[in-house]
């Protein structure tokens, strides 16, 4: 992950200092792709929404707290990461049948982004067939699997850096990473036969 | 390798994350093993699937609610500094009484305990005292009827001593009564000022742990 960059170092000077036009323009790059994390983790929008607004306010109280030796990103994507598995672990009490979570549809208030420049019709349906599927897949993946799947082959983080957002080996990321792939593979292939 | 290492090798493959031997073997692997090339293959088209999901984007209304909440959050915050010292101050403050209350709470019963002694020997005094004015007393009498019998001159003599006796069993009975009074009244003190103290201690600090608590 980059190192500090001038301008961040002297943003997170402001946010400490309080100024939440600072912190906003800190995580403008940052806040879609947290969004999206959570949106995986959780498997629907409305949550998702929740747990980042509630992860980027947990930022911004801590930011006093930040160790500016270590980069300001891996240091928000843990807290979302943790945000995402309390707010799992809460609910989990609720409801426990976390696996059938379906996709969100359309009608709802949020809207995919569609790459449609050079797609038919055809394509892009087949394209969401697939996205669909995989979301389905992923839903069903305990945790740790979802959690390194959503990091590694979603939002493409190194296993460096994702070593040091869920705070475990590379080793351990390497192996964990082989598991939950194997697990995917299989749920998609049972979805398929069926 | 063989075909139960394929997962761990095939994972970090896609990846880029084996050295260049594992890397070698892997592809031998997967030219003599059929199974394990489709597997291979099928892993690779997952992991591209998985890449290629798109994003959704941001709720319409993500920006201004988290504005809201943060702009909240540093309110609250020039808030929380002012309750933050009263805290702290009210804090000291229970504790400061909490150590006057049982202190004076410790001191009257060490106060009383020092009473009791010098009232027991105060008492004591006293009824030798009281005994001793009776002794006085007969003696007085004694003498008066004595001096009954001597000239008129002494008679004044005689009455003013009389009276002074009179005026000592006076002050001698006026001690005993007082003696009498006092034993109740210090004891009623005794045993109602420590419940008082503890009665009061109790009631700050039930009133300190309810302000605390808003």
């Amino acid at each position: 992950m980059k190192t500090l960059s001038l301008d961040e170092s002297s943003l997170i000077e402001k946010s400490k200092a309080g100024d939440v036009e600072s912190f906003e323009e800190l995580i403008i790059s940052h806040k879609k792709k947290i969004f999206n994390i959570a949106y995986r983790m959780l498997g629907n929008l409305e949550d998702a929404n929740d747990v980042t607004q509630e992860a980027l306010v947990k930022a911004y109280r801590g930011i006093k707290k930040f160790n500016e030796k270590s980069s300001f990103s891996t240091w928000l994507y843990t807290i979302v990461n943790n945000a995402c598995i309390d707010f799992i672990r809460k609910n989990r009490k609720d409801n426990v049948v976390y696996l059938d979570r379906e996709y969100e549809t359309e009608e709802s208030s949020y809207t995919l982004q569609i790459n449609s420049g050079e797609e038919t019709p055809e394509q892009a349906f087949e394209k969401k067939e697939v996205q669909r599927l995989v979301h389905k897949a992923i839903n069903k993946l305990s945790d740790d699997h979802r959690r390194i799947i959503i990091l590694k082959d979603i939002k493409q983080f190194s296993y460096k850096e994702i070593s040091e957002i869920i705070d475990c080996s590379e080793g351990t990321v390497k192996s964990r990473l082989s598991r939950a792939r194997k697990n995917l593979k299989t749920i998609i292939e049972e979805n398929l036969k069926n | 390798m063989n075909c139960k290492d394929f997962d761990l090798y095939a994972s970090a493959y896609i990846d880029n994350m084996i050295s260049d031997e594992e890397k070698l073997d892997f592809e031998n692997h997967i030219n003599k093993c059929e199974n394990c090339k489709v597997a291979f293959q099928n892993l690779k088209i997952i992991v591209k699937s998985t890449n290629n999901i798109e994003e959704v984007e941001l709720p319409q209304n993500f920006s201004d609610e988290l504005r809201q909440k943060l702009e909240a959050e540093n309110t609250c915050k020039s808030e929380n500094k002012f309750p933050n010292k009263i805290k702290i101050l009210t804090g000291v403050v229970a504790g400061l009484l909490i150590t006057v209350m049982s202190l004076s709470l410790l001191n009257n019963y060490l106060i009383n305990q020092n009473m009791d002694k010098q009232m027991d020997i105060a008492k004591t005094e006293r009824n030798n005292n009281i005994k001793e004015n009776s002794e006085f007393k007969t003696e007085s009498e004694e003498l008066t009827q004595e001096r009954k019998v001597a000239p008129k001159t002494m008679s004044i003599e005689s009455f003013d001593e009389n009276n002074e006796a009179e005026l000592d069993n006076t002050t001698a009975s006026e001690d005993k009564a007082k003696v009498q009074g006092e034993i109740p009244k210090e004891n009623k003190i005794k045993i109602v000022n420590p419940v008082i103290t503890s009665i009061l201690v109790l009631g700050i600090g039930f009133f300190i742990y309810r302000f605390l608590r808003r």
